[in-house]
């Protein structure tokens, strides 16, 4: 186990740092095209930087899964990515949920301006302005 | 019987695809002339809805599905902004009749509360309403009295309501997009408005379909409003009276 864990195959070092090097190059670009914002991708690369740093500083890992009581440090780095996906997915739920709420919005404010804009295209100004003083001493 | 000279009320009817019974009910308004101006807020219907409404009554148009809530909610904005006195809500399927709206008014003008209910279950019996609606809406009712502590109203998820400026000042902020019937309510007692309950008569819907139809959705329904209900405990704090004219 301690071999499996402290010494990662060639094979692992390889696939894992043309993985990282190709994703991070992706959402690098993404970056300077203003796509995703810093916490983005932050949040974005930890998903390649996690498993680069148990790969290729093993002994990291193994402290920190002697430090936290788990026996695998592989368990702690997918309980960690794991973490960073639903701090992603949680992110994105409140980020759904304000824009629905903006877009109702919008949509009714929309829809009361266009009414709005029908009802008074055809009336002269003084009778605008009488419409909203009287509304005005209403409210 | 008429709304009384001075008063201004509006009758929002929020629609989706209801061009089976919106032209009737509009010309049922306009025959009852009782002096309520009317707003129909077509929420985007794909249906000939908002281009046979647009013939009898001034209609708000959803560029997109919003849901009841809110439909509801652009036609109290509309009210508010536009100095309305009073303003009720009245479905588009015809099943509440427009006569009813002059029992509300009345008691509007004569006992001042912020909102008022047309129940189908306080008193009249002419209603008669699934069985799985009846316990829905009880069950509702219960929790919302344990819930706020306030008086029972019968039937919460009653959609012929009529309310009064403060509660349009409030709902125009703060309407629920689901299940916003109990949910106002709950949230309404939240801020200590008056709520009172009038039997009314309700017609049976003869077009369309229930979006409640079936044993399974009335029950996510009921969970589902109860669950809200909860949450409203704690969401004291999200609610004020707005001062602005918003």
């Amino acid at each position: 186990m301690s071999t499996l864990t402290t010494s990662p195959s060639w094979q692992s070092i390889i696939i894992l740092a043309g993985f990282t090097s190709i994703y991070i190059t992706y959402i690098v670009k993404k970056l300077l095209a203003a796509k995703i914002d810093l916490f983005d991708f932050l949040m974005l690369s930890t998903v390649a930087l996690l498993p680069s740093a148990f790969i290729f500083f093993p002994k990291l890992g193994f402290k920190l899964a002697v430090l936290t009581g788990i026996s695998v440090p592989y368990i702690l780095l997918f309980s960690a990515l794991f973490l960073i996906l639903f701090i992603i997915c949680h992110q994105l739920i409140v980020t759904c949920h304000k824009l629905e709420r903006e877009n109702r919005l919008l949509i009714q404010e929309i829809s009361l301006l266009k009414n709005h804009i029908d009802i008074h295209a055809a009336k002269p100004l003084g009778q605008l302005l009488e419409i909203n003083n009287k509304n005005e001493n209403r409210n | 019987m008429r709304v009384p000279d001075g008063i201004r009320c509006l009758l929002i009817i929020p629609c989706y695809n209801e061009e089976g019974s919106i032209t009737r009910l509009l010309n049922e308004i306009h025959e009852l002339d009782a002096g309520f101006d009317t707003l129909v807020v077509d929420d985007a219907s794909t249906d000939q809805t908002y281009h046979q409404a647009v013939a009898y009554s001034p209609v708000v148009r959803h560029l997109s599905n919003l849901g009841i809530g809110g439909a509801v909610q652009t036609g109290i904005k509309f009210a508010y902004r536009n100095g309305y006195d009073y303003c009720a809500q009245m479905d588009g399927d015809g099943q509440h009749p427009p006569s009813e709206y002059l029992k509300l008014i009345t008691v509007a003008i004569n006992e001042h509360p912020d909102i008022i209910i047309g129940s189908r279950y306080a008193g009249l019996t002419s209603f008669k309403s699934t069985l799985m609606r009846r316990l829905g809406s009880s069950l509702i009712s219960k929790a919302l009295s344990i819930v706020h502590n306030k008086v029972r109203v019968t039937d919460p998820t009653s959609g012929m309501r009529l309310i009064n400026r403060r509660a349009m000042a409030f709902f125009s902020c703060h309407y629920p997009a689901d299940y916003p019937e109990p949910i106002s309510l709950a949230w309404a007692f939240k801020i200590d408005m008056k709520v009172a309950e009038i039997p009314a008569y309700m017609r049976h819907r003869t077009t369309g379909v229930s979006s409640l139809k079936g044993v399974r959705k009335s029950f996510n329904y009921m969970l589902r409003v109860i669950g809200y209900l909860l949450i409203s405990i704690f969401q004291k704090n999200n609610f004020s009276l707005p001062n602005s004219n918003n």
